[in-house]
């Protein structure tokens, strides 16, 4: 797969997956990893990276109106981002930059500290067999695919251990309604909270409660709890509330020992398919 | 009495074919007089006072609800996606599909009878801007159009063949027009986009039928002239007059707004007000001068360009008839102003404001503290792309009401540390920081917003899912036309706000996808709304 396609394919699925902002909050920007001098030239890549690239990247380069280049220093070499960054990419809208070499080198030094996405995923305290036991035998199957199998009410998790860290992916398993995965941010609309509930009080008084699929001006699209889908047209709705932090998950805080939180932990964490499936054969 | 009968003939033949004798030309008294001709939409803003109101009163708030599709145009190259505001005359609509390709349409049918497209090349500097043209104007028998690559070009309105063509600036320094140009009596009137690779911005005046440049207004100063000591010693950059301007006959005044400085965000290299960025400039249209001039945004550091279009109307103050204008800015405040002296009259926000506490006796932003783009992201609201950024608004003189698409949203400012070297315009971008929009899009919203026209009250509001980049049309059967981003197109009862009617054109959920300006026409007594979304025309009508 060349360098440009495993970008395309990286930002096709954290659009179609989401990343939560906490997640995304709580990304490294080099301040675990890096001594008190790396961290000077870390802070001056952030800042010069936050004013210069991320309105179009994302704040954690993980794309927006642009593509994830999170990986870029890595499939193009340092060489290779100078060269975007200095001359731009015709066609498209990566304008050329004046910035200075400094600037640019403390840039990549700080988009290097956020790529974390591809590389052997991080050590968990939990047995990934053990995990696999743990997903099957609490039902989570009956929300959430992987490899094929399961059902579609949340999240796809085939790749999710390449998508998020352990420490997210346990903060999800305990407080789902506060780590909801968003839209990737856009220029003109913002971010948007995936799987938030709504809650739509028809003229006739019947309420229909679920997660918002889709929405404009005047009219909403609702999945309910049973996977069925409900459109209906603002004008004859009385009220519609959202439910936040509401959220079809469970959470498991009560259910699993602290044992199989790290084994289910360590299981998703192993999930990190990145091939491109769609021609396989 | 034969000589009688010829004379009666000869008059009754002027007087009732004047469509025969339009339908070859639109010499500047029709555009003078636009308002006696509703059946056409002459220009950009509808009229030289930019109202976005037609006086056709066919399409009510009574029958809306049965308006159709009457027929669709599908742009036939891929690209940007439209912004075009067309331009209708004798029951032909002239088009931009972007970015610089002109169609002429059958205006009932929307069939295509001639179109063209500029030999641009292979690589079309636009940073900053979006590669899409705003629309054309008509004078005469020509059709003109600023092309991406930054030409100026008059078209045969019957054929599409070149007149002639001018460059007024150098694409590959990031020069490019994306404003619709203004035909005054014999005049051509453009500015061009790029200040965001820190161009110097300029207002040109062409001659209609030759081309030939009859003067070039600087929107910032040359270092030693006047207005160069507000730019602290630092370089001078921007103020790209990138919009198009209003038109008072009268007064012999053009009203032009001018753009950011350049870097966007950082101002430390150019401590002071940086005339005249972010400013409305008064312009005599005969020699270039400025006659006055207002800035809404001293030192801008938020991309707040000033360009926004004025609408021009008169009103009684405290018992005494006077000239106004009024626009809504991108920092969010809406002014109004003496049209004659550029006195400022008044001014409040018309969005969530935290940028400034409101403005001075004499219309300066009261500046809050700890709003400059930091070296950490500052929110501040109204977002980089404003209260409104470039969608006109409309006005309905019978009401007096001021119609505005307020953008509903916040940003996060930083700047970035400015180049050791002086810039080398040109050479990229010298944003100096960033404007990110990150903001929930469920924290953000659009609004429809009737303003009264002299004070700013709001009169009613109707909001939508996100903030659009959709101008409002009005009409004298008190009807409202604009779209959501979602590209929900409506109709609204222009005295209360209430939803009378919309059609979905298209779009989707999480992205913009509709950024035109609908106009009113009418065609063998049959009224017709247009409306574009991200790629077609629609032009609706009732059965």
């Amino acid at each position: 797969m060349s360098a440009i396609r495993s970008l395309a394919v990286a930002t096709l699925i954290l659009v179609l997956c989401g990343l939560p902002h906490s997640l995304l909050a709580a990304s490294p920007n080099g301040k675990q990893q890096a001594g008190p001098g790396a961290q000077a030239d870390l802070d001056v890549g952030r800042q010069a990276y936050v004013a210069n690239c991320s309105r179009c990247h994302g704040l954690y380069a993980t794309g927006g109106d642009g593509p994830n280049i999170q990986r870029a220093p890595i499939t193009l070499g340092n060489d290779g981002v100078i060269k975007i960054i200095k001359n731009g990419v015709p066609g498209t809208m990566m304008t050329a930059f004046n910035l200075d070499d400094t600037q640019i080198g403390a840039i990549i030094a700080y988009i290097r500290s956020l790529g974390r996405r591809n590389e052997p995923p991080m050590p968990t305290r939990g047995d990934k067999v053990k995990g696999q036991t743990v997903y099957d035998g609490n039902g989570c199957a009956g929300c959430h695919t992987i490899d094929g199998q399961g059902g579609s009410l949340g999240p796809e998790l085939t790749q999710i251990g390449s998508l998020r860290q352990p420490d997210m992916l346990r903060q999800t398993l305990l407080d789902p309604g506060n780590a909801l995965p968003t839209t990737a941010p856009n220029r003109d609309r913002g971010k948007w909270v995936l799987y938030t509930i709504f809650r739509a009080v028809q003229r006739d008084g019947k309420v229909v409660e679920g997660m918002r699929v889709s929405e404009s001006t005047f009219a909403i699209v609702l999945e309910d709890a049973k996977s069925n889908f409900h459109s209906l047209s603002k004008a004859n709705l009385r009220s519609l509330e959202k439910e936040p932090r509401k959220t079809y998950m469970p959470s498991f805080k009560d259910t699993l020992s602290a044992a199989q939180l790290d084994d289910i932990v360590a299981y998703l964490s192993s999930l990190r398919d990145l091939s491109d499936t769609r021609n396989a054969q | 009495m034969k000589a009688a009968k010829f004379f009666l003939s000869l008059l009754l033949f002027c007087l009732c074919s004047p469509s025969k004798a339009s339908a070859q030309d639109v010499p500047y008294k029709r555009l003078l007089h636009s308002d006696t001709e509703p059946q056409n939409w002459f220009m950009y803003g509808g009229d030289y006072q930019s109202k976005r109101f037609s006086f056709l009163k066919q399409i009510t708030p009574q029958n809306v609800v049965n308006l159709r599709p009457a027929w669709i145009y599908q742009r036939s190259r891929p690209g940007e996606m439209i912004e075009d505001s067309p331009v209708v005359v004798d029951g032909i609509m002239y088009i931009v599909e972007p970015p610089s390709t002109v169609t002429a349409l059958d205006a009932r049918t929307g069939l295509a009878i001639w179109s063209w497209t500029p030999a641009l090349p292979r690589v079309v500097k636009v940073d900053g801007y979006h590669a899409t043209s705003r629309g054309v104007a008509v004078l005469d028998d020509m059709v003109y159009i600023g092309t991406i690559d930054c030409h100026l070009v008059a078209l045969d309105r019957k054929t599409g063949a070149v007149r002639w063509s001018v460059t007024l600036g150098d694409n590959k320094i990031n020069y490019g027009l994306t404003a619709a140009p203004m035909a005054i009596d014999g005049k051509i009137i453009i500015g061009p986009s790029g200040s965001e690779d820190g161009v110097r911005g300029f207002i040109d005046a062409y001659d209609a039928k030759t081309g030939k440049r009859l003067w070039r207004l600087y929107t910032v100063p040359d270092p030693g002239e006047p207005g160069s000591e507000t730019w602290g010693g630092g370089q001078i950059l921007g103020g790209a007059a990138w919009n198009k301007g209003s038109y008072d006959p009268e007064l012999n005044l053009i009203y032009w707004g001018t753009g950011n400085p350049a870097p966007d965000y950082n101002g430390d290299g150019r401590p002071g007000d940086d005339l005249y960025t972010c400013s409305l400039l008064a312009i005599n249209p005969d020699t270039g001068k400025v006659k006055w001039y207002f800035q809404y945004t001293p030192h801008d550091t938020h991309d707040w360009d000033g360009t926004q279009v004025p609408v021009l109307f008169n009103a009684s103050l405290d018992g005494k008839p006077r000239k106004l204008l009024s626009v809504a800015n991108r920092n969010g405040f809406y002014y109004v102003l003496d049209r004659v002296t550029g006195e400022f009259v008044a001014g409040v926000p018309f969005v969530k404001e935290t940028y400034a506490k409101g403005l001075d006796a004499k219309g300066r932003p009261i500046v809050l503290p700890n709003t400059d783009p930091g070296t950490e992201p500052v929110l501040v609201y109204p977002s980089n792309n404003g209260g409104v950024d470039w969608v006109s608004p409309a006005y309905n003189p019978l009401s007096k009401t001021f119609f505005v698409n307020a953008r509903e949203m916040g940003a996060y400012f930083a700047k970035s540390k400015l180049p050791d070297k002086p810039l080398v315009v040109g050479t990229g971008m010298v944003m100096g920081g960033r404007g990110n929009s990150y903001l929930s899009g469920d924290d953000s919203y659009g609004a429809i917003r009737a303003l009264d026209v002299t004070t700013g009250k709001r009169k009613w509001e109707f909001k939508m899912q996100a903030p659009s980049w959709v101008a409002p049309l009005a009409t004298a059967s008190n009807l409202l036309f604009s779209a959501d981003d979602e590209g929900d197109f409506f109709a609204l009862d222009s005295n209360t706000g209430k939803v009378l009617w919309h059609f979905r054109t298209g779009g989707s959920f999480i992205s913009s996808d509709t950024r035109s300006s609908p106009i009113t026409y009418e065609v063998n007594g049959k009224q017709y709304v247009e409306a574009a979304d991200g790629d077609t025309f629609i032009a609706f009508a009732l059965p």
